[in-house]
């Protein structure tokens, strides 16, 4: 049973060791406004990358749903979203808390994000392997064409208008060619610079983006001084009917978030909208809804969560990523010499169950690190973003510089910190720009590939019907938001009422 | 100028930059295409989306309060913490990373707002020790080390 390898993998004390720092970091990422998995992921791939493969992906694994978990905290308590994907939590979780209910609203966000965590990877194990099975059969025509579904799904999902979204891809993809050619050797726009051979820096460009783009946009507003809620270890018993109400938006929702999570964008947040519209159709309490009902916490809390593992999919299978923080996860298996894919499960089993392993018990620690110390993850949200920040630009700063031991990746970082907080200001979203320069190479080497395989006959890129399958659901994906535009069926963010 | 219309021209400069950069490569043909391909076409969909933004931007009705450039009250802060870094990346190679990278975060502390000099030099000496500590001792990354020492 690979599974039980996995979990003798994962229970290995330095693994165990691994899983457990992730968590901790994971879960003060989500704890922490601002600061997202991306940044905290990208920050310390190089310490991960010396951990070894499994170690090092153990550990980044475990930020990732770290930060899920954590989110949530601040939504409650603060009415701040941690990370975006708690944005919804802060509805119905701060007017629980305002109700004196914070108590059981976190019980319940944390339950819910267990209970989502461990459905998800049991999902991912009848998913991720049969899918890898049927990824041999791609080639180069089909990576491409899936490239190209991936690239309309994106900009279709990132909430900040199709055509900025299209851009910032393209910016990305056009990013990616700094640096060698994947087939040719030959070096493309360094200005014969030797520090710019090996491409932009990922990590500077995450790090930025996510990390020093962050700390300028906080600086450039004014000092804010949140409220926050105290939480006593006894409130943290939901009653029996709030458990009773909360169970089956919990498992709705984590069926929903791990569908929504296969598919690329924002997936995590998406799903937690989806889940409250939801809930808030099926709930038989509709009048509580805007004033604390405990289903619009469960659903979406157990949808995010369900939604970063199924992001893990297609990044297991494929080898393409779906979302920022799977791109930094990506991005530290190539560093590690894993290369996802559908050959990673054959290559590399221990690292793939390892990695399965290591969630479940992930999950576990998180929920037990998350009810318990709930007052010292509420006492670290009232620690002032002005000790925080330079902390974190330190960190951004070793991590572009250690990644090749070169000082041009901190200018790269603070260039792209630069245009990380410029993006903010003109309405620009920074996560379709680092996918597209994760994809970029990809994308190129199958096109490249594809021509080369058909003799140059374009036919190439339809002759299977796997292709043709995937350039229908990339047409059908954008004809429908073009009629949803064309309707002015837009969603926003903004109605929530966070800060 | 309108947010929309000022991006949508960097980017077609950004775009312009690359069409022009990339014709200098390799187009090879069909049958093996070269490095120039993939950068070339891409900068194409950038100028033709950056333009359909400009376009957009110009025709579109919106208010000025939707459209306008922001400009926020702390922007000086955000220009004083780029100066902060560059002079810090300048100055890496002669006092090395982790005591350039100490007065940086001392510095961007105060800017910040840590009004106590004591405290702003615990946190910049705390942050500089662990990174030295994780990085520097543990994963023996080989950070520039100065002139002084």
């Amino acid at each position: 049973m690979p599974l039980l390898e996995g979990l003798q993998v994962a229970l290995t004390p330095f693994n165990l060791f691994a899983c457990f720092i992730g968590v901790i970091i994971g879960t003060l990422t989500g704890v922490l406004p601002g600061l997202g998995p991306a940044a905290a992921m990208a920050m310390l791939l190089p310490l991960t990358v010396k951990m070894g493969p499994t170690a090092g992906l153990i550990m980044l694994a475990g930020i990732y749903y770290g930060a899920m978990y954590g989110g949530s905290t601040t939504s409650i308590l603060v009415n701040v979203p941690g990370e975006p994907a708690s944005v919804v939590t802060c509805l119905e979780g701060y007017k629980m808390a305002r109700k004196g209910r914070a108590g059981a609203a976190l019980a319940v966000s944390a339950i819910g994000s267990f209970i989502a965590g461990t459905l998800g990877i049991v999902l991912i194990q009848l998913f991720a392997p049969p899918l890898a099975r049927a990824a041999l059969q791609f080639g180069p025509a089909e990576f491409f064409a899936l490239t190209i579904v991936a690239v309309i799904l994106l900009s279709n999902l990132s909430g900040k208008g199709g055509l900025k979204a299209f851009l910032m891809i393209a910016v990305g993809l056009l990013l990616s060619t700094v640096g060698l050619d994947p087939l040719g050797g030959i070096n493309r726009f360094t200005f014969n610079y030797a520090g710019a051979g090996t491409g932009l820096s990922f990590i500077a460009i995450a790090a930025g983006l996510f990390g020093v783009g962050e700390i300028f946009w906080l600086a450039s507003r004014p000092d804010e001084n949140a409220e926050v809620m105290q939480v006593g270890l006894r409130d943290l018993y939901p009653t029996r009917e709030e458990i009773k109400r909360s169970l089956p938006p919990m498992l709705r929702g984590s069926f929903l978030g791990f569908l929504i999570g296969l598919v690329p964008g924002p997936a995590a947040t998406i799903a937690s909208f989806a889940s409250y519209s939801m809930e808030k159709g099926l709930s038989k309490h509709k009048e509580e809804f805007g004033h604390g009902a405990i289903e619009g916490v469960a659903g979406p809390e157990a949808a995010n969560n369900a939604a970063s593992a199924g992001a893990m999919v297609p990044l297991l299978s494929l080898g393409i990523p779906f979302a920022p923080s799977i791109a930094v996860l990506l991005s530290g298996m190539l560093l590690m010499g894993v290369t996802p894919g559908p050959l990673f499960l054959r290559d590399h089993p221990t690292a793939f169950w390892g990695v399965i392993g290591s969630m479940y018990i992930g999950n576990v620690m998180l929920l037990v690190l998350n009810l318990p110390l709930v007052g010292i993850w509420a006492s670290i949200t009232r620690i002032p973003q002005k000790y925080l920040m330079p902390v974190v630009l330190l960190f951004c700063m070793v991590g572009a510089y250690a990644d090749n031991n070169n000082l041009f990746d901190v200018w790269v970082m603070l260039g792209a910190g630069l245009v990380g907080y410029l993006m903010r200001r003109f309405d620009y979203d920074p996560a379709p720009l680092l996918i597209g320069l994760v994809m970029g190479p990809i994308m190129e080497r199958s096109l490249r590939q594809a021509l080369i395989m058909g003799r140059g006959d374009p036919v190439i890129f339809l002759a299977s019907p796997i292709s043709i399958a995937l350039y229908v659901v990339a047409l059908a994906i954008f004809v429908f938001t073009l009629v949803k535009k064309f309707r002015g069926k837009g969603q926003t963010m903004a109605a929530t009422g966070c800060r | 100028m309108a947010k929309d219309t000022l991006s949508s021209l960097v980017l077609a400069g950004i775009g312009l930059f690359f069409l022009i950069y990339s014709r200098q490569y390799d187009w090879g043909n069909l049958a093996s295409p070269g490095e120039a391909v993939f950068p070339l076409l891409l900068a194409v969909a950038v100028l033709v989306m950056a333009g359909w933004l400009f376009g957009h931007s110009i025709l579109g009705r919106k208010t000025a309060e939707e459209e306008g450039v922001p400009t926020g009250e702390n922007s000086l802060r955000v220009l004083i913490l780029t100066v902060l870094i560059v002079g810090a990346l300048l100055l890496m190679d002669v006092l090395g990373f982790f005591t350039s990278s100490f007065i940086l975060v001392l510095l961007c502390c105060r800017l910040l707002g840590v009004r106590q000099w004591s405290l702003a030099t615990g946190i910049a000496a705390g942050a500089a020790l662990g990174a030295y500590l994780i990085f520097g001792f543990w994963l023996k990354v080989s950070f520039p080390a100065g002139l002084l020492i």
